[in-house]
């Protein structure tokens, strides 16, 4: 039966016009707080440091939870539920779950709508046993939700004037702040944070843990205009195919003015490569491998080693018409591409390729190509529509539609909407032989923005919101 | 007329088509919420400069389609692996028929996305999408034609040509 693309537009404006708008008042409320001056987010920001102490001090009384003991890799066999969900009540729901370090994150947000952003609250909750361990504070001005990156939370507050503020995991304690005009780009690496200010270019590292400035490079006058970390592709949280993404795993790219870009390194701030030209369009898929960085140009991915331009050369060129949709390292000395018609998504492939040699290993269709990954000689490439895995030969191991992602090297978390789209179902893929286990069945909810989007995990717990419930599971090997 | 009531009365005269327009990029009511929310407090700090624009609800248009793809929303809205399960207790639950259009639409380009939903949801010739966004008719056309072809393909059906003609 074909589309009636004219109906489900119309559906689709008919579901917009039941949003609920707010009074005009509010959106002259929030541009009034954002036109206040440095000195009321200065005081601000002083108040946040006090109270970033009293929850230091509130929840001095709690002992750190240890974590769960994790056995990596083996199957995983089941879900079994962690303690009792955490219910908010009637009034509040649970929103955008992260879980990292044995910790659970998510944004208690009121069920009244109106997108006020004062009335978050992020909370960190003890994976194991769902003690509460700390909560930012209501009316500290618009807070944003809370990203865990290894050893930091970061927390952003929008206005009066957009904030960085670096708290403790563990105790939700700010330990510094950054003021930063909301145009500028900034980078995360476990160790350093970046700031490429938009007024002029100036690049900053600072110390992630404590604030020191440890390094600057001034923009000059060709300035960078786009800037990204590069991550390593293997995390949960990171594996989309285009690389433009502020997490990095140690180095970024600057695109300037003129069309060159720099490869940076986070941590010292040191230039290891200048990269003669790249488009705008392609600039994204740069990554780094091997020690090795590889960029696209045109119809061809070249490659250098990093601190060595002289190395520069050609390691795949693209067929007529088609165009690279990825790049990302899939094993020791090997780079895979994903490749489409320049016009079309159809046909698309991925493509291992032997970086010495600049030879073609192998060549696979792939259905879902809009991200991928590789861990521990398997690759993953999907869509939010589906996925497949790959072994380091080509071969498929497993193909299916919904949602997927790394728990860790032997196993992958699947979420594949029910056709009724009120239940998801969640299973886990074995990443050594691709058999899929069933492990439940979880409420879709009414958000359009993807089955596995209420949910989060690691290698030992998997929290997903239900309202005004956050559960937690622990998985069984 | 006083600012206060001019902007009040710009805002009850556009929010509901700007609250379709960011439903209809984002697929999320409470995403929606907050850019509309966000694009106006923007226009409301710098009101008397907006306010003279021949076409201000076009501009608050580009706003909000500056916000769903920024970055630092992106970031934090956790688009791969943590976006949010909002209820909406005062919206019905969506038709199957959006769940899957929304569903399509997340893998489509920026820009065709825009163009879909200008043309579809706010009934936008293909000379008003190219005026809007800057580009040529005949990009907007290409946009349009393979946002087409990319919902059909992701619908998992043939999507017949020519089913809806702009223009």
């Amino acid at each position: 039966m074909p589309v009636d693309l004219d109906e489900m537009f119309a559906d689709l404006s008919r579901d917009g016009d039941t949003v609920p708008v707010a009074p005009a008042v509010a959106a002259r409320r929030r541009g009034a707080r954002r036109t206040r001056n440095r000195a009321v987010a200065a005081a601000l920001a002083t108040l946040l440091a006090i109270a970033g102490v009293g929850v230091a001090a509130w929840q001095r009384g709690h002992r750190a939870e240890p974590i769960l003991p994790a056995t990596p890799n083996s199957p995983i066999r089941g879900l079994e539920p962690l303690g009792e969900p955490l219910d908010l009540g009637g009034d509040r729901y649970w929103s955008y779950p992260a879980v990292s370090e044995g910790r659970v994150y998510a944004v208690s947000m009121p069920m009244a709508a109106g997108g006020d952003a004062r009335r978050n609250r992020g909370v960190a909750v003890a994976g194991r046993t769902g003690d509460i361990l700390w909560s930012t504070l209501e009316d500290l001005g618009d807070t944003d939700i809370p990203v865990p990156i290894p050893g930091t939370v970061l927390l952003r507050e929008a206005a009066p004037q957009p904030i960085m503020h670096l708290l403790d995991p563990a105790t939700g304690a700010e330990r510094w702040s950054l003021v930063h005009e909301l145009d500028d780009d900034l980078v995360f690496h476990t160790d350093v944070l970046v700031r490429v200010h938009a007024a002029d270019g100036l690049t900053e590292g600072f110390d992630i843990r404590t604030g020191e400035r440890l390094w600057s490079a001034p923009g000059g006058a060709d300035r960078p205009r786009f800037n990204a970390g590069i991550p390593g592709g293997n995390d949960v949280r990171r594996w989309g195919l285009s690389n433009n993404e502020p997490f990095s795993d140690g180095y970024m790219f600057q695109q300037l003015t003129s069309g060159r870009m720099l490869i940076r390194d986070v941590r010292t701030g040191a230039v290891r490569n200048r990269i003669a030209t790249v488009l705008n369009s392609q600039s994204g898929l740069t990554t780094v491998h091997d020690g090795t960085v590889f960029w696209p140009v045109g119809d061809e991915i070249r490659a250098a080693a990093l601190g060595d331009d002289s190395t520069a050369r050609v390691i795949f060129t693209f067929g007529p018409g088609k165009g690279p949709r990825g790049l990302f390292g899939c094993g020791a000395g090997r780079v895979c591409v994903g490749e489409a018609a320049d016009d079309d998504e159809k046909d698309s492939r991925v493509v291992a390729v032997d970086v010495d040699a600049a030879r073609t290993l192998w060549t696979a269709p792939a259905s879902f190509m809009s991200r991928g990954t590789a861990r521990a000689g398997r690759i993953l490439t999907g869509s939010g529509r589906g996925a497949a895995l790959r072994d380091d030969a080509g071969r498929v191991l497993y193909e299916g539609p919904g949602d997927i992602g790394w728990i860790d090297d032997g196993n992958m978390l699947q979420f594949q909407m029910r056709p009724d789209g009120k239940r998801t179902t969640v299973a886990v893929v074995s990443a050594v032989d691709g058999a899929r286990t069933v492990l439940g069945e979880f409420p879709s909810g009414s958000s359009a923005m993807g089955p596995a989007g209420h949910c989060a995990w690691s290698a030992e717990t998997l929290a997903c919101v239900d309202g005004s419930r956050l559960v937690r599971y622990r998985f069984t090997r | 007329m006083t600012g206060t009531d001019d902007f009040d009365a710009f805002y009850r005269d556009t929010s509901r088509r700007l609250t379709r327009y960011a439903f209809g990029l984002t697929g999320d009511p409470g995403e929606a919420q907050d850019l509309v929310q966000e694009a106006y407090a923007r226009a409301w700090q710098r009101w008397r400069k907006v306010s003279g624009y021949e076409d201000p609800e076009a501009w608050l248009r580009l706003v909000v389609n500056r916000l769903s793809t920024d970055r630092w929303r992106r970031i934090f809205r956790r688009r791969d692996h943590a976006a949010a399960q909002r209820p909406e207790p005062p919206a019905p639950p969506p038709s199957e028929n959006t769940v899957l259009l929304v569903r399509a639409m997340r893998d489509l380009p920026p820009a065709h996305r825009q163009a879909l939903v200008l043309h579809y949801l706010m009934d936008r010739t293909i000379a008003e999408i190219a005026a809007e966004t800057g580009a040529s008719t005949g990009t907007v056309k290409s946009w349009l034609s393979r946002g087409r072809a990319g919902l059909a393909a992701a619908l998992g059906h043939e999507y017949p040509e020519g089913a809806r003609s702009a223009g």
